[in-house]
């Protein structure tokens, strides 16, 4: 009766559970990855178009009412 | 006092007129010890695992896991080898620790329940199939014999001798696997598939492992290939060769074909000259007309590419795992 065997490693590596830092490059943030001068930027930009939507806002708000209703003098 | 070719001549003319009269020599008895050799096929069959191109697998093993397709490839190769089936199973350990080319065994092992065995690619094939059979010959020719006056028409069968008949493509495939199965010496099945439910034992694991799931990955079973289609193939090759070249091709032994001539001619083979001898050689053409007794063995390859994978517990921690794939083969 003829009987050969062959023993064959086997090998497996188990990697941890990949965790990620709030605020961290892969975290969720929605410009990952982008450059610091551009995020600035875009935040410097942000910044004055609300600055101006705020003053044009209270401005109309102070104006009298019957300039602001164009009822006759 | 008569010359030896003259006293020749007398014998074979007597021989052949008895011959022709169909006398025989009735109440003559005797005995003697005639040597006769049997072929006993005493080839080999090797088991060979190996990565899926062939390459032997390294002292790093065969990766598992992610990124790994866990694929390796089986091949049960006969050579002459005596016509019986085969078995291949493997068994699996579980999978300890390793570090610095040693198992830790009180690390918590991914258990061999884990790793499961397929075959997604499918394959399964036989490569250069042949049999090894005992041709029967039909030998016919015309010569000129001794001191008979007219030549003699030779029609007689010889046994021949073993010889590799191959009757099939040389690669059979999953695909054509049932058409060409009666043509098999072999047969070929598949193996299982499903998980290790129990490991087997890994060297100086301290936890015995005495009843290990054995899968099996392929098998076959010893069978009586169609006798016909190796006849057919055989004629192909040898068909209508002469005497000589079937010799030659190591088909037939010359003392058998000399025997049968000098039988029909009624005279002992030793009354036939070298001359004589050489004319039979050239003059009489053989055919395969069958085949004698079993087949006696077989030479070709089995191939099948199973794959192993593994689902990791949750539970296990991070780090490099080792386990022993055992694949042994067995006659049966």
């Amino acid at each position: 009766m003829r009987q050969d065997s062959q023993t064959v490693p086997v090998t497996v590596t188990v990697h941890a559970p990949q965790h990620h830092p709030s605020g961290h490059p892969g975290g969720g943030l929605p410009f990952t990855g982008a450059p610091l001068d551009v995020m600035a930027a875009i935040g410097l930009v942000l910044g004055l178009a609300g600055a101006a939507v705020m003053t044009a806002v209270r401005r109309k708000s102070t104006a009298p009412p019957t300039a602001r209703l164009g009822s006759p003098a | 006092m008569t010359t030896f070719s003259a006293r020749r001549q007398v014998v074979l003319a007597g021989a052949a007129v008895m011959a022709l009269a169909g006398s025989s020599l009735g109440a003559f008895a005797d005995s003697s010890s005639v040597p006769v050799t049997t072929l006993v096929a005493t080839g080999t069959r090797t088991l060979s695992v190996t990565d899926v191109t062939g390459a032997s697998i390294g002292t790093n093993g065969l990766p598992l896991g992610t990124g790994h397709g866990g694929a390796f490839l089986v091949n049960v190769t006969d050579t002459r080898y005596k016509n019986a089936g085969y078995q291949v199973s493997a068994t699996m350990t579980n999978l300890y620790p390793y570090a610095t080319n040693a198992f830790d065994f009180n690390g918590t092992p991914i258990p061999a329940s884990a790793v499961s065995v397929s075959y997604p690619s499918g394959l399964l094939d036989l490569v250069n199939i042949k049999s090894l059979v005992t041709p029967v010959l039909h030998l016919t020719g015309s010569l000129n014999l001794g001191a008979l006056p007219l030549p003699i028409s030779i029609d007689q069968t010889v046994n021949g001798t073993a010889t590799m008949a191959q009757s099939l493509a040389n690669t059979v495939t999953k695909s054509t696997l049932a058409a060409a199965l009666s043509q098999l010496p072999v047969t070929l099945q598949t193996g299982d598939v499903g998980a290790f439910t129990s490991a087997a034992g890994l060297p100086g694991e301290p936890t015995a492992h005495p009843n290990p799931t054995s899968l099996n990955l392929m098998s076959g079973n010893a069978q009586q290939p169609l006798a016909s289609a190796l006849v057919t193939a055989l004629n192909t090759t040898y068909g209508g060769l002469t005497a000589q070249q079937l010799v030659t091709a190591g088909l037939v032994d010359q003392n058998a074909v000399i025997s049968a001539v000098a039988q029909q001619a009624g005279i002992t083979p030793d009354l036939i000259t070298n001359a004589e001898q050489t004319a039979i050689m050239t003059n009489l053409t053989g055919t395969i007309n069958a085949l004698t007794g079993s087949v006696l063995g077989q030479t070709g390859s089995y191939n099948t590419m199973p794959a192993l994978a593994i689902d990791v517990p949750t539970s296990i921690a991070a780090g490099t795992y080792r386990g022993q794939l055992v694949v042994t083969l067995m006659d049966k």
